[in-house]
Parts: structure tokens; C-alpha cells; sequence
């Protein structure tokens, strides 16, 4: 089921209804991964069969808890046609759909009249709140992602990158103390184009992120994340999309869960016809805290070229007590023991980050959150 | 310094150590020479507090303290340190860095200010040259794909740095060349002093011809069955256990 029938309705009309509000009673909100159509479906995939004609009445069926919670309170609100003849080709996304309904609009940013080889770009500035910027120079570009905004709750977004050829850029985006944070990223690669994207995740209770990138030929894609949690469901989506040959894309994805938290990851790495000479690698991996924590990761690889390099792999763990043994046995008592384990299991995210400044904020945000 | 009086312990139900004792004084240093099985090793995870070992009978003292109340880390602060037959690897924990921690961990518990870096920096170079330890080695992840050998020296370097008063030295000559041997019991040889004590647990004579014992004891089916001097470990080393276990 693609989300074409429903753009195309909203084609059609020149309303559509806006919904603003979360519903938080639910303990679980978020996808269940047991009631999703496992192979080849993304955990939010929605279900418009019943409900076509009477999309005005809000009888949307979804199978997905996000945006069935998420389509509560309704009003109409005027939408801008272009918005939805946005050229994706990437998976149907709640999300996505969620931050179009949400702010049916587009802005573009021009990346390219930065001076500073190192930019801060707080997405809370700007007044859209789904935004695109396009970068075309040759010299790298760093950007530390931040959202400022004090309201714990925030809307859904869309953000997208498109590099030029020959571009590259490194984006660190951090996301902390949010009620609410629900962001959907797009990377849009151009031929020979380079991006590395980290995102550090702390302390948020209800949080999505979902992450798409569109790979063109010779270009490099790598996302890193760490997540802390322990409250509430995180959910972190990625599909890496090798579009064209001789693309490449590594992702690693880490989660520390505790205090009876729930962590979710869903990556896929898909792989065109005629993108061969691929080089994809993905690798989520959980450390669970205590026995309540909970976490689903779902690696997938779909791969449709016959000469490419792909591999995935999953890890579940907790604190090994040999591990623990040893330090205690150097005098290291278990609260400094565990803190230091914690800090090792992320330190191949840290590690990813190549521009000195964002290394130094990363740093600096971890070891808060971990003291 | 330590004293184990009538020690009996079980794993899972299985008795393991059936009324050892034994007593080490300051500035003495134990070999305990057992065949597999025996257990040397259990021993060595109760004095050093490991989780599973049931405590049935006996008591423990280490400097006139209760030992068998003391959490790991406690026994480890008050100066009791364990050389482990299989070091851990810990990935993403850099080895300058975990030495460190442990230095300041015990120095904390002994109210002492933290080891200032530069003296830490001096302290750790020198020992790591004694040792013949590639300084590269120390920024790497501790004990990730160091060799047997490499791993050994790591765990005599941190003897060295956390100066224990009683160190337990688990089979630390098991999968060590000839050269790294002498390069360890070197090590070991320049920490003995007056002021602490050693028990050296192994299965060989070899490692004791480089550090010689005061004492040598002989351990069987959990008890020990026959204790002397160095000449009792030459004598092991020709006649073997099952001979001198049985004396």
C-alpha cells in the first residue's frame, strides 16, 4: 500500500485536515513490531484500504499506534498543491505524512552562503517547519543540528538535505528532553557526494526519528546514532536507498535502555537493479540495563543488483558481570564500572565524528547525561 | 596478613574447598602448585570476592579484618589484588584510562587527592619500559587483541601501579614464551618487598625459578595436603601430583 492514493486525493481537494494533538495516554504509542506484516513492510506502514472515500471524517484505519494517536483532534487547513508533488521515493512514512499534514509547507535554504566551515543550524529559528536544504560546494561543510525550542513537545518535522556533486557535509543532530520529538531527515545524494551524520538521543520519552537517504552513483553515506533511554519509546527508522552504482553506507545504531524503556530500530538497505557495485553495512545494537527495558531491532537488507556487497547485524546485551567483576576487582566500584561501560559501548558513535568542535559538544552532552 | 582458617566452599552444591588454611605473613611470598581441578583457582575468586562461590564454613582475615565482608572493590582498595589467569577485554575502554580510573578509585578510598596527570604520565612510563610494554599498547582498548603474553604484562603492570599489599597471581606463567616469563617475574621480582606478600598459584616449577618462594604448598581435592619449602616444588616437578599429592 503506497501513500499515492492518498495524495492524490488530496490533489483533488483543496482542504485537508490538520490534526494537533498527541494522545500520550497510551503506554505504547509507537509501533508494535507484532502486528506489523513482517517482510519487506515498514513498521509504519499504513493501511487506506477501508477508508479512501471517507478521509474527511477522519476514519483513516491505520495499522501503526503513532499515527493513530497521532489523527485525533482535526481542523481544516489550506494546503499548498506543490507540497505533495515532492519527488520522494523513499518508503511510505507516518511520520513524513504527519509533518506534511501538520505545516503544509515547504522552505528551501541555500547552505552554500555559509562563510564558517562549521555552522549551528537550530531548527527551532525557523518559523516552517518542514525545511530543505540544498548544498552544493565543494568544501566540506559541518553542521551541529539542534533544536533549542523549551516546549517539550515538539511538532512533527522535515528536514531534508540535498548535496550537490561533489558536495559533502557532516551533521551532528542532538535531540534532549523532549516529551515529544518526531523528525523525519532526507538526504538526497548527488553523484560523488559524501555525508556523515551522527545523532545523540538522551532523555527524550517519546521520540521518532526516521532517516532516509537517496544514493546516487560513487557517493558515501554514514549515519551513527546513540541513544539514551529511559523513559518512554524511542524509535529510530533509516532506509538507505543505493539508487546508482558504486554507492556506499555504513549505519550504526546503538540504544542504551533502562528503567523499563522501550527502544526500536527498523533499517533497511535497499539496493536497485542497476545499483551494483554496492557497499552497504548496517549494525544496531542494544545494551539493556535491567530486566524490564525492552528493545526490537529489525535489520533488513533488500537487494535487487547482483554484484554488490551488503551486510547487516543485530546485538542485544547487558552489563556483562565478569566485565563488572573486573573493575570492582580493581577497586572500581559498579556505578563508576557501569557509567564507564556505557560510555565504551557509544564511544564507535563518538568516534565517527570527524570535525573537532562537534567531537568536543558530543563529548561534552555525553558525559553530562552519563555523570 | 592473610589468614584462611578452615576454609570449605561449594559452586552449585559441589563442595570445591574442603577446609583449607592457610597463612601468609608480610614480605613472605606462597607458591600453591596443584594439579587442574584442585582448586586453585576458587580459592583465588573467593579472596578476591567473585558472586557464586558459596562460603560454607571458615573464616578469612586480611590485615585483621573480617575479608569474607568486604564487597570486590573494597577488599581491592584495602590492598588485596588478583593477576586473572584469562584477563577480561574491555572494548572501548582505553588502558592508560582504566589504570587510572583504578589508581584514583583506590586513592579516593584511602582519602587521598587524585593522581595528578603528569605524575601519573611518569609513573606509568616507567613501569611500562621495566615491563617492556609498547607504550602504543596503552592507547589501545584494554586487553582487545593484545596477545597472551601481552595481556599477562598487563596484569603485572597493574600490580606494579596499584601497589596491593597482598597480590594473588592466578597461573599468570600459563601461555607466556620463555622470554615473556622472565620479563614478568622480573617485574614481579622488582615489586616483593618487605611490605607485601605474594601467593603465586601454578602448575609449574618454571615461573618459580625466576621468583623464588618462601614457601610451597601442595594442593589436592581441595585441601592442602603437603607444604616446604622451594625444594618441594623441584621435587613435584620430577616425582609429579599424583605421587606428591598423596604424601
Amino acid at each position: 500500500m503506497k501513500l499515492q492514493p492518498l495524495v492524490d486525493l488530496l490533489l483533488n481537494n483543496n482542504k485537508i485536515y490538520e490534526y494537533i494533538s498527541l494522545n500520550l495516554t497510551s503506554r505504547d504509542p509507537f509501533s508494535n513490531p507484532k502486528i506489523e506484516n513482517y517482510k519487506y513492510s515498514q513498521l509504519n506502514k499504513l493501511d487506506y484500504n477501508k477508508s479512501l472515500n471517507n478521509i474527511y471524517e477522519c476514519d483513516l484505519e491505520v495499522k501503526d499506534n503513532f499515527i493513530n494517536n497521532y489523527l485525533l483532534n482535526k481542523k481544516i487547513v489550506e494546503i499548498d498543491k506543490k507540497l505533495l508533488s515532492w519527488n520522494f521515493k523513499g518508503p511510505d512514512s507516518a511520520l513524513r505524512l504527519a509533518a506534511l499534514i501538520k505545516n503544509p509547507k515547504l522552505n528551501i535554504y541555500d547552505l552554500d552562503n555559509f562563510k564558517e566551515n562549521v555552522c549551528i543550524i537550530d531548527i527551532s529559528k525557523y518559523e516552517d517547519l518542514n525545511i530543505e536544504f540544498n548544498y552544493s560546494k565543494k568544501a566540506k561543510l559541518s553542521i551541529l543540528l539542534i533544536d533549542s525550542d523549551k516546549n517539550k513537545n515538539s511538532n512533527p518535522r522535515y528536514i531534508s538535505f540535498n548535496l550537490s556533486k561533489d558536495s559533502e557535509i557532516e551533521i551532528l543532530s542532538i535531540n534532549l528532553n523532549k516529551s515529544i520529538s518526531l523528525l523525519f531527515y532526507e538526504f538526497n545524494l548527488s553523484d560523488f557526494s559524501k555525508v556523515n551524520v551522527t545523532t545523540i538521543q538522551a532523555n527524550n520519552l517519546h521520540l521518532r526519528n526516521e532517516f532516509y537517504f537517496n544514493l546516487q552513483s560513487n557517493c558515501s553515506a554514514k549515519i551513527s546514532g546513540a541513544n539514551f533511554c529511559n523513559s518512554g519509546v524511542n524509535d529510530n527508522y533509516s532506509f538507505m536507498q543505493h539508487s546508482n552504482p558504486n554507492s556506499s553506507s555504513r549505519e550504526v545504531f546503538k540504544s542504551i535502555v533502562d528503567k523499563g524503556a522501550i527502544t526500536n530500530f527498523q533499517g533497511k538497505i535497499y539496493v536497485d537493479s542497476i545499483a551494483q557495485k554496492t557497499d552497504g553495512y548496517q549494525m544496531s545494537k542494544s545494551l539493556l540495563l535491567d530486566d524490564i527495558s525492552r528493545c526490537n531491532n529489525k535489520p533488513e537488507l533488500e537487494i535487487y543488483a547482483d554484484d554488490v556487497k551488503c551486510s547487516h547485524g543485530s546485538t542485544v546485551s547487558k552489563i556483562d558481570n565478569d566485565l563488572l567483576y573486573y573493575f570492582n576487582s580493581r577497586g572500581i566500584n559498579s556505578e563508576l564500572a557501569i557509567n564507564i561501560l556505557k560510555k565504551a559501548f557509544i564511544k564507535e558513535i563518538l568516534d565517527s565524528i570527524e570535525t573537532l568542535p562537534l567531537r568536543s559538544v558530543s563529548d561534552r552532552i555525553v558525559s553530562n547525561f552519563l555523570s | 596478613m592473610l589468614e584462611i582458617k578452615d576454609l570449605k566452599v561449594s559452586v552449585d552444591q559441589k563442595k570445591i574447598l574442603k577446609g583449607l588454611s592457610l597463612k601468609i605473613n608480610k614480605g613472605e611470598v606462597h607458591a600453591l602448585m596443584g594439579p587442574n581441578g584442585s582448586g586453585k583457582s576458587t580459592l583465588s575468586y573467593v579472596l578476591s570476592g567473585k558472586d557464586n562461590y558459596n562460603i560454607d564454613e571458615g573464616s578469612i582475615s586480611f590485615k585483621n579484618e573480617n575479608l569474607l565482608n568486604m564487597d570486590v572493590d573494597e577488599r581491592a582498595n584495602k590492598g588485596l589484588f588478583l593477576a586473572f589467569q584469562y584477563p577480561m577485554e574491555i572494548p572501548g575502554v582505553q588502558t592508560s584510562f582504566f589504570l587510572r580510573t583504578a589508581i584514583n578509585a583506590k586513592r579516593k578510598f584511602l582519602n587521598l587527592p587524585e593522581l595528578d596527570a603528569l605524575e601519573f604520565a611518569k609513573s606509568l612510563k616507567t613501569i611500562s619500559e621495566d615491563l617492556s610494554i609498547d607504550p602504543e599498547i596503552l592507547k589501545r582498548d584494554l586487553n582487545l587483541n593484545y596477545s597472551g603474553g601481552e595481556k599477562k604484562k598487563q596484569e603485572i603492570l597493574q600490580l606494579s601501579m596499584l601497589n596491593p599489599d597482598l597480590a594473588i597471581l592466578d597461573e599468570t606463567d600459563s601461555g607466556l614464551d620463555i622470554d615473556a616469563l622472565r620479563v614478568v617475574a622480573d617485574g614481579v621480582n622488582k615489586f616483593r618487598s618487605s611490605d607485601n606478600a605474594f601467593l603465586i598459584i601454578t602448575h609449574y616449577q618454571r615461573l618459580l625459578d625466576y621468583v623464588k618462594p618462601d614457601f610451597v604448598h601442595i594442593i589436592a581435592d581441595g585441601n592442602i595436603v603437603n607444604s616446604g619449602d622451594y625444594s618441594l616444588a623441584i621435587e613435584l616437578e620430577e616425582k609429579g601430583y599424583e605421587k606428591m599429592a598423596n604424601v
